[in-house]
């Protein structure tokens, strides 16, 4: 024990050197061994990236009649493409096969009104979400800032057997005297809150958007939960991924993605 | 004195060391038991569900799963066993999970069907030379997955009613990206059928479960089903499977619209039946593996929940009714074992919470009424 306490104290100068050099070769080894990012490369030598896309899914992801694409993720996929300096193409990809699509190099990326899985983590990266979709509640505008809390006493409005009917069936079993009125369609439900029937409607934040962009006299209350929309790209590909994101970041601080999201959404 | 008294201490600190050792090397008990046989109390056998038990992984989410699955009066469940998580290694075998499901399905008193597919890594191209997905087989895999196929007949030999051989062969997707093949699906169950057979010759070995779609020949997405069907026979596949599995998905279209061939609807099965039987095959049944409605508020193809409700209903009650052919129709999907945050969660009976969605209220009342 006292050797080593005497090899240590006189360990200094050049032996710290060493060790040093040592690291930072052994570092920069590691870093020339990492494989190449051959997606990042494809997509800059050919001035495109490819995205995957079931257009199934309006207004996020469609085709017109006359076959092109178009949605609030094409118009963001457009934009992220241009911030690079690349053109976005589309390639049609079922929603079950969007992960293997990714996988066999069909598509370089996957913007899809997807929400991150967790199962994916070992071989899939996320963007930072760019919408939430997750339920919320719509109520008379001059109200929506001061609903959310406490639920006691209230009563919600929903569509029989929708998600925000099986929220609201949750909640009534968490919060006493919490009434829900269960209506046929959401735009009765959404009526029972215009008339004063109901204090607030529980539905999707795309469809509540929809709805008050028509019924300005509501707005849109607290979250109850949230479905984070996102990019996936491959784990293989840290490069794509950190340009995207990074062009991602940029929409957002600009205002760019809340302007996308207002074309699609409230109108 | 003292020296023996310290040696019966460190005899004692080993004794304590070894039971350690001994408890910690025990295998672990199961701390969700099987429960007592149940049986489903149902006013109408042909309702089943296709759960999706695969990746769930605590036991007493699999018991509560099937326990509501005997409550709503469902006697059948669809079961996804893939390949590659019971044989990691060519030869080596795992069956601890999927006999969990087994076995507190019997418990429950239902009946199961296991799908079988998911190719395990060593059974595909190196993914050196070619990425492929779990979904990908060629005619060098074929032996490697007939010999899983005998040794899972083998081991549930008597649990299990009937096994499905690969699912969609129809969608490029759902043949590892490649253009869909009948004659290579042909071949694949001219490989396996035997090998089921070899294991237990009750063992009834489904075949088809074709996605229902239009597309025509050459398409790079997937194949129209009845075209797919009709080449499976072309190709000889009539001695290698003992019934057909066919999924019937509604879409927007109410449960008895009338099929046609330029329609996807739920009655479309009755052309696949046309098929059968023009090829001589009418006396073998089918069993619809996967059938239903979505009620998403943005799908292309989904209806509302009331509409999606009513018609599910109508379903169960005209494939009992109108297709004596029919042995069982199982709906897409019971309950995910997470959600999966789009509009697939849509065609969930209960959420993952174990919530029951109206859907699964008002198909127990009807069946169990």
């Amino acid at each position: 024990m006292r050797n080593i306490k005497y090899h240590i104290s006189n360990f200094k100068g050049w032996g710290w050197v060493a060790i040093a050099c040592v690291v930072v070769a052994t570092i920069a080894l590691l870093a020339a061994r990492r494989p190449p990012d051959k997606a990042w490369n494809q997509v800059r030598q050919s001035g495109v990236v490819r995205f995957g896309m079931d257009p199934n899914y309006w207004p996020f992801d469609g085709l017109t009649v006359s076959g092109e694409f178009a949605g609030l993720d094409v118009d963001l996929a457009r934009e992220i493409a241009g911030r690079l300096g690349l053109r976005a193409e589309f390639v049609i990809i079922g929603s079950d096969g969007l992960y293997d699509a990714l996988t066999t190099g069909r598509c370089d990326a996957v913007i899809s009104a997807l929400t991150p899985d967790a199962k994916r983590r070992w071989d899939t990266v996320y963007t930072t979400p760019y919408f939430d979709a997750g339920l919320v509640f719509v109520l008379p505008a001059a109200s929506a800032s001061r609903f959310g809390g406490d639920l006691t006493g209230r009563t919600i409005a929903v569509e029989f057997g929708s998600d925000g009917d099986a929220r609201a069936r949750w909640l009534v079993r968490r919060t006493v005297g919490l009434r829900v009125l269960t209506r046929d369609t959401l735009d009765e439900a959404m009526q029972a809150v215009e008339s004063g029937l109901a204090d607030a409607a529980l539905t999707d934040t795309t469809t509540a958007r929809q709805y008050i962009a028509g019924h300005p006299a509501l707005g849109i209350g607290s979250r109850q939960t949230s479905d984070p929309y996102v990019i996936a790209v491959r784990m293989a590909a840290p490069e794509l991924f950190r340009a995207l994101d990074r062009a991602l970041a940029q929409i957002k601080a600009d205002g760019t993605l809340e302007r996308i999201i207002e074309q699609w959404l409230d109108h | 004195m003292e020296s023996l008294l310290a040696a019966r201490h460190n005899i004692l600190r080993l004794l304590v060391v070894l039971l350690f050792l001994w408890a910690v090397e025990l295998p672990p008990q199961p701390i969700v038991a099987v429960p007592p046989p149940q049986t489903v109390h149902t006013s109408h056998p042909i309702v089943g569900v296709h759960t999706r038990l695969t990746d769930e992984v605590e036991p007493w989410k699999v018991l509560r799963t099937l326990e509501m699955v005997r409550e709503m009066g469902s006697s059948w469940i669809v079961e996804f066993f893939p390949w590659a998580y019971s044989e990691d290694y060519p030869g080596e075998y795992h069956f601890e999970h999927a006999d969990m499901v087994v076995e507190h399905a019997r418990a429950q008193g239902i009946t199961v069907i296991a799908r079988i597919g998911l190719v395990p890594y060593w059974a595909r191209p190196h993914p050196d030379g070619q990425d492929t997905t779990f979904n990908y087989i060629d005619e060098s895999g074929y032996e490697a997955m007939g010999n899983y196929v005998y040794e899972f007949v083998r081991h549930f030999k008597g649990r299990v009613h009937a096994i499905i051989i690969w699912n969609e062969p129809n969608l490029t997707f759902e043949w590892g990206f490649r253009p869909v093949d009948p004659a290579a699906y042909t071949a694949l169950l001219r490989t396996v059928y035997p090998r089921a057979k070899q294991a237990d010759p009750n063992m009834i070995v489904l075949a088809g479960a074709l996605a229902p779609t239009l597309e025509p020949e050459g398409s790079p997405t997937a194949m129209d089903d009845l075209i797919y069907l009709q080449k499976m026979y072309d190709a000889g596949a009539a001695p290698y499977f003992d019934a057909l599995s066919a999924h019937a998905y509604g879409y927007k279209a109410p449960t008895e619209e009338p099929p046609a061939p330029d329609r996807l609807n739920f009655r479309r099965v009755e052309l696949e039946r046309q098929v059968m039987v023009r090829n001589g095959d009418e006396a073998k049944p089918v069993y619809i593996t996967e059938a239903g409605w979505n009620d998403s508020p943005r799908w292309h193809a989904s209806v509302s929940p009331a509409q999606r409700i009513e018609y599910t209903i109508a379903a169960y009650q005209w494939a009992e009714e109108q297709w004596p052919w029919c042995k069982m129709l199982a709906m897409w999907a019971f309950r995910y074992p997470n959600w999966m945050h789009n509009w697939q969660d849509n065609f969930a009976f209960v959420g993952v919470d174990f919530q029951p969605r109206p859907i699964y209220l008002q198909v127990q009342q009807y069946a169990t009424r």
